[in-house]
């Protein structure tokens, strides 16, 4: 359904009522820059890349074919964008922003940003692609075939990645959590 | 006892394992701790990733927009480009003329202090040999090639500029 409302929307872009792309830049924004920051772990960059991958689809949406769905097509420009981005600063450190995480707010809300803290810095412990597959996976639930297409590896290939990422994921993230927890 | 992979638990949260092994890996889960407790690891990593959604700032679509709009300004006349192009060209082109008569009569004069201890040969250039047409021909080649340069770097980068721009793509 989804898949047939961006086509609706981009054959109305491309007739030339641009302003209709708000529409997806809405839909796709947090995903683009989740995505982007889980690969980048830096918001400002992942903010950037985000944008300028926006204005990248934007440009190139007449040569997008139909054959794939859009946000597949995106997400392939977000993640390439953030993986060249990534290469260039060579930002391998976990510099994590835990302000946020400090932030005055309820006590759910705080629970919600230490979760999403610990898990940015879990992904950072991952390879540069078992990240970008492992976001991809998570994101929005995409299914191994579009992991693939977006990242252009095998299905096969990418099955191991996701097994092998989700169980590295997983003990990164029982370390942390047990670290935390001697900590308090 | 069989030793379960962690393939098979992922598979098992995932919803993919087939019926049989599913049943299997229930009844396991019964008696075995350890398995339970690593299938709650599995879990709990699940559970923390897919409910994480980071939202941009709040200007984010409008910066997007913003760049939209800058990106599809009409393109800029390198004049600068053009300029050095043009004045290169022409310096080489004065410079060659210029040059062309020293080098067809091949006549180095040096001064009367070097010239008594240095003999300068005389160079006789085979009947045949057209200098001047060789230098010209070379001249010629060269201001082909800067008005290439011109082309290749100025020209057509700013039409397909302004051809991007009027089609929108």
């Amino acid at each position: 359904m989804n898949h047939i409302n961006d086509d609706i929307i981009i054959d109305r872009i491309l007739e030339g009522d641009e302003n209709q792309y708000k529409v997806l830049i809405d839909k796709y924004k947090n995903y683009a820059f989740t995505l982007a920051l889980n690969v980048l772990n830096n918001r400002e960059d992942a903010e950037e890349v985000a944008q300028d991958s926006f204005v990248k689809a934007f440009k190139n949406l007449k040569k997008f074919n139909r054959q794939a769905k859009f946000s597949t097509w995106f997400y392939r420009i977000v993640t390439n964008t953030a993986i060249t981005r990534g290469r260039k600063k060579r930002v391998k450190g976990i510099e994590i922003d835990k302000a946020f995480s400090l932030a005055v707010g309820t006590k759910e809300v705080l629970e919600v940003e230490d979760q999403k803290y610990f898990v940015r810095k879990a992904i950072s412990m991952l390879s540069e692609q078992d990240q970008t597959v492992i976001s991809l996976f998570y994101l929005q639930q995409l299914s191994q075939e579009e992991i693939a297409e977006v990242t252009e590896l095998k299905i096969s290939l990418i099955k191991v990645k996701l097994h092998r990422a989700r169980k590295r994921l997983a003990n990164h993230l029982k370390s942390l959590l047990k670290e935390e927890a001697l900590n308090l | 006892m069989e030793k379960i992979s962690d393939e098979i638990l992922l598979e098992y949260l995932d919803g993919t394992l087939e019926a049989r092994e599913t049943e299997l890996l229930r009844n396991r889960l019964q008696n075995d701790v350890v398995l339970k407790v690593r299938l709650e690891e599995l879990k709990q990593a699940d559970q923390y990733l897919n409910g994480v959604i980071e939202n941009p700032s709040p200007r984010f679509a409008d910066i997007v927009w913003t760049k939209i709009s800058e990106t599809g300004k009409t393109p800029t006349f390198r004049l600068n480009g053009f300029l050095i192009v043009i004045a290169s060209m022409l310096t080489v082109i004065a410079g060659s003329y210029f040059m062309t008569d020293g080098i067809v009569e091949l006549n180095l004069k040096l001064p009367d202090t070097v010239s008594e201890y240095v003999t300068v040969p005389k160079i006789e250039l085979p009947e045949g040999i057209n200098l001047k047409m060789i230098s010209q021909v070379l001249l010629y080649g060269l201001s082909f090639l800067i008005l290439l340069i011109l082309d290749k770097a100025i020209l057509k980068p700013y039409f397909r500029k302004r051809k991007a721009f009027i089609t929108g793509s």
